[in-house]
């Protein structure tokens, strides 16, 4: 019995190429030995200058520090430039005897120019290689390379370091908050715009903090449309995307007037509601509401808050998350791009006219009438 | 050796000679069959001092407690003086009803018997003239005192364990199992050893039919020796072919009579310390004594403990492997990044590093099983702490695998059954060879192999994978990982097939 069973066990092992496996190496994964591997943190992908069409990949690994007497590795950057992202990242394992990973991406860089060509190919991409993952961070580099960032950053801990560090701070000071590719194409896919936070290259000062001759900032949001580049947000109008996203609380305010001490105050929350209304069932207006709560983190120069200061400080708040939200609908409505997902919110905030607003919204909102009333509330010392 | 593997030799046939000793019931057959022992020994005595009528006492030294042979039979022999007006006949009779005062006393009337009587610590009288013989029970009840069980340390319950001695086990199955419906049965197995095997079981609980298997199983064992455990199990155990056991032991008779209660047959053999339970099942080598003895919350931690270790004790180093050679992209950044700063140095590839580490684990610790106590712990400080740290550091071996394979190897520690450690490293290396040669493909594939051979194993009738697999179509009762609070399991495991289900009100 068991040598009919070992025979029939061997028959289906025989018969098993047949099965279009015919080849080893096609059926089972490969085995690479994790020594001999380099784990990329952050890739970068650029038009090639001066040849349109081809893309420029770069790729960088973060640094590590040596187990016990052995040396540490600085990072590793490479680079490629091929028609396709996949063909730059598969010359790139032609480079050396090690094995280049992917898997452990984290951060992708998307230069101005590409940005501006559209990034729909290298999220195809990202979501169709078995190595890359859609979780990954992805940020767009304002008047710069992406290429640029990783090899300056190499010389300081690598890139992957400084992105990770990058995406700490805009949680816990509530700067452009970083979205994954995932996140991105589903927007992209559903809303046909996309909010990315922008990195910026400036040249270091003395007090920046950084090693090298550069170092990377954010820069606000850029705005995809379509698959591609179409604005930025600036600062201004940043926050008044936080502001409308509910990602404010937790930035700081600077304000000073000459009566006053300088006051930093620390956005504490922030609620919007949004009131669709309409004549005649057609959508005529939206009126946003957004109510700004601040607690004073920092006062220079004085004791403590008076009652007039505080009453000054809330009017000024009011003020500038008018000015930030003004901004940020102005720019939605000239690019015609709802990236802040103000149809959604306004079919959440009157259900029974959702199909209206679904049928009326994408053709309408450009030119949409919107009232904005920004209230400003400074808790008492 | 050809070349398919060796060529088949015939087998001699092996006949059992019925009757074993084909001689005639006299001293002279017992004279030639103890021809050349030392410890054979006759005395004539005169019956009630009459020199005339002789009879002869045949026992083997050692064997008999000599006081008893002396007190309750020679004394009463010499001085009852009625025996001397007696003739053989009358003589044997008036003994056997009593005028010697010890308790067993039995007619013999073959070789056999009588032979095997000797054996087994009884002596045997012979009255000149007469075919049959007495035989009287004087054995010697030397044995190794009932002490704390060493495999099964018991931390809230009885602390006594099962010794050599089939009778004082017995003795302390009764103690526990009062009922009279507790039925023990008797048979020999072992042409030489001529063991005593008891098969014990309850009337009325026990499905009979299982009663019946293990007798009929026991019955057949055909073998010079019954001296090892696995003279036992291999003949009697459903499947051999697999690393799994199939038959549960235990040393602690309070373990012994819980399996009896809930159904299943208990197996005792002379001259080993140890119970049997049939039939065997998966959940069986999961629990221990103490699970009924402690709250039922903490009892089902600890149970689920014991599932988690099995599948690390499984599986770590397969995964190990699959992760770091196959799928980086299982791993967090910083712990690739850990594992080969770690790695940097070593000679070998992860798959061999994994492989020679389990070797070196296995050899260490059967090292530390062959050595006395004291020299066995030296052996496993030496090769654990000294040999693995200073293995480390010449980076023959990277810090992650001897963290990966000492882990898989503690939570093998942790299965109440050392059969069925066994059987999990035995099968942790299948899995990680499975896994270097396909990474977590190869892993799932000896995953799904595993559990065809589980599912395809059978202990007398029972589904090996009750009550994960099979149950009968019925709910399970009790507990297989979580355990129920006793007074909601009212009723015993239906695999068993019990002929009264319940065991509470």
């Amino acid at each position: 019995m068991r040598v009919k069973k070992s025979a029939v066990l061997l028959l289906c092992a025989a018969l098993l190429p047949l099965s279009g496996c015919s080849r080893a190496e096609a059926a089972l994964p490969y085995a690479h030995e994790i020594e001999d591997t380099v784990l990329m943190g952050a890739l970068g992908v650029d038009l090639k200058e001066g040849a349109p069409g081809r893309v420029a990949v770069t790729v960088s690994s973060g640094g590590r520090s040596g187990a016990g007497d052995s040396p540490g590795q600085s990072p590793v950057v490479l680079s490629a430039q091929a028609e396709t992202v996949s063909a730059a990242c598969a010359e790139m394992q032609t480079f050396g005897s090690d094995f280049v990973f992917f898997g452990d991406v984290e951060h992708v860089l998307v230069g101005e120019e590409q940005a501006l060509t559209g990034v729909m190919s290298l999220l195809g991409h990202m979501a169709r290689d078995p190595e890359l993952r859609l979780e990954a961070r992805l940020w767009v580099i304002k008047d710069g390379r992406a290429g640029d960032i990783l090899f300056d950053a190499a010389s300081d801990g690598g890139a992957p370091d400084r992105l990770t560090a990058l995406e700490t701070d805009a949680e816990l000071a509530a700067s452009p908050a970083p979205r994954t590719a995932r996140e991105v194409l589903s927007d992209l896919l559903d809303n046909g715009c996309a909010l990315l936070p922008a990195l910026e290259r400036r040249p270091a000062r003395t007090g920046d903090g950084a090693e090298g001759e550069y170092t990377v900032a954010g820069a606000g949001y850029a705005i995809l449309r379509n698959g591609a580049l179409a604005g930025w947000t600036g600062e201004e109008g940043a926050l008044g995307a936080d502001l409308l996203t509910g990602d404010a609380p937790g930035r700081i305010l600077e304000f000073a007037a000459p009566s006053l001490a300088q006051t930093a105050l620390r956005l504490t929350e922030v609620k919007t509601e949004l009131t669709p209304s309409f004549t005649d069932g057609v959508l005529a207006g939206l009126a946003v509401t957004c109510r700004i709560e601040a607690q004073v983190a920092e006062l220079r120069g004085a004791d403590g808050l008076s009652e007039e200061g505080r009453i000054w400080l809330e009017e000024r708040l009011a003020q500038t998350g008018e000015a930030a939200i003004h901004t940020a609908l102005d720019l939605a409505q000239t690019l015609d791009a709802d990236y802040l997902h103000l149809g959604r919110k306004a079919a959440l905030a009157a259900p029974w006219r959702k199909a209206e607003l679904e049928t009326q919204w994408k053709a309408g909102f450009a030119a949409l009438p919107i009232s904005l009333t920004v209230t400003g509330q400074v808790a008492r010392m | 050796m050809g070349f398919f593997g060796r060529k088949k030799v015939e087998v001699p046939p092996h006949p059992r000679r019925e009757p074993r000793i084909d001689l005639p019931l006299t001293v002279e057959s017992v004279r030639q069959v103890f021809a050349d022992c030392v410890d054979f020994s006759e005395r004539e005595a005169a019956l009630g001092g009459d020199p005339d009528k002789l009879v002869t006492l045949c026992y083997i030294s050692g064997m008999v407690k000599m006081e008893r042979a002396s007190d309750y039979v020679l004394r009463p022999l010499a001085q009852d003086t009625v025996l001397s007006g007696c003739g053989m006949a009358q003589a044997m009779e008036r003994i056997r009803k009593g005028a010697l005062y010890n308790l067993g006393v039995e007619k013999r009337a073959t070789m056999d018997e009588a032979v095997f009587d000797m054996i087994g610590g009884n002596c045997i009288l012979f009255f000149p003239g007469e075919k049959e013989v007495l035989s009287f029970n004087v054995g010697t009840e030397e044995k190794r005192s009932i002490s704390d069980p060493e495999n099964e340390p018991p931390l809230k319950g009885p602390r006594d364990s099962f010794v050599e001695s089939v009778r004082t086990n017995t003795s302390l199955l009764r103690r526990r199992v009062r009922t009279p419906d507790l039925r023990i049965r008797e048979l020999l197995v072992g042409r030489q050893t001529v063991t005593p095997v008891d098969i014990v079981w309850i009337e009325g609980i026990t499905n009979p039919e299982t009663v019946r298997a293990v007798e009929r199983r026991v019955a057949e064992i055909d073998i010079d020796a019954l001296i090892a455990t696995g003279n036992l199990e291999e003949y009697i155990a459903d499947d051999i072919h697999t690393a799994f056991p199939t038959l549960a032991y235990t040393e602690r008779p309070d373990r012994f009579s819980a399996g009896v209660v809930e159904g299943r047959v208990g197996l005792l053999i002379d001259g080993l310390p140890l119970g049997w339970l049939l039939p065997g099942t998966l959940s069986q080598f999961f629990k221990t004594p103490q699970d009924k003895s402690q709250g039922w919350m903490a009892a089902s931690a600890l149970m689920v403990l014991r599932y988690l270790c099995m599948l690390i004790t499984l599986f770590l180093p397969a995964v190990y492997i699959a992760a770091v050679t196959f799928h980086l992209e299982m791993l967090p950044t910083e712990l690739a990044l850990s594992i080969i700063a770690a790695k940097q140095d070593v000679p070998f590839t992860t798959v061999f590093e994994v492989l020679l580490m389990l070797v070196a684990f296995e050899i260490i610790q059967e090292a530390g099983l062959r050595l006395p106590s004291s020299i066995g712990q030296t052996v496993s400080i030496l090769g654990g702490l000294v040999v693995g740290s200073a293995a480390v550091e010449a980076r023959i071996v990277s810090p992650a695998v001897l963290i990966v394979v000492a882990v898989a190897g503690i939570a093998g520690y942790t299965m109440p059954s050392q059969d069925f450690a066994g059987a999990l490293r035995i099968w942790r290396f299948g899995l990680a060879a499975l896994a270097s040669l396909a990474g977590m493909f190869g892993a799932a594939i000896g995953a799904l192999l595993l559990i065809c051979h589980l599912a395809s194993l059978e202990s007398f009738g029972v589904a090996y994978l009750t009550p994960f697999a099979a149950n009968d179509g019925e709910q399970v009762e009790g507990h297989a990982v979580i355990r129920q609070p006793l007074p909601s399991v009212k009723l015993r495991e239906t695999a068993l097939k019990t002929q009264n289900r319940r065991n509470q009100r």
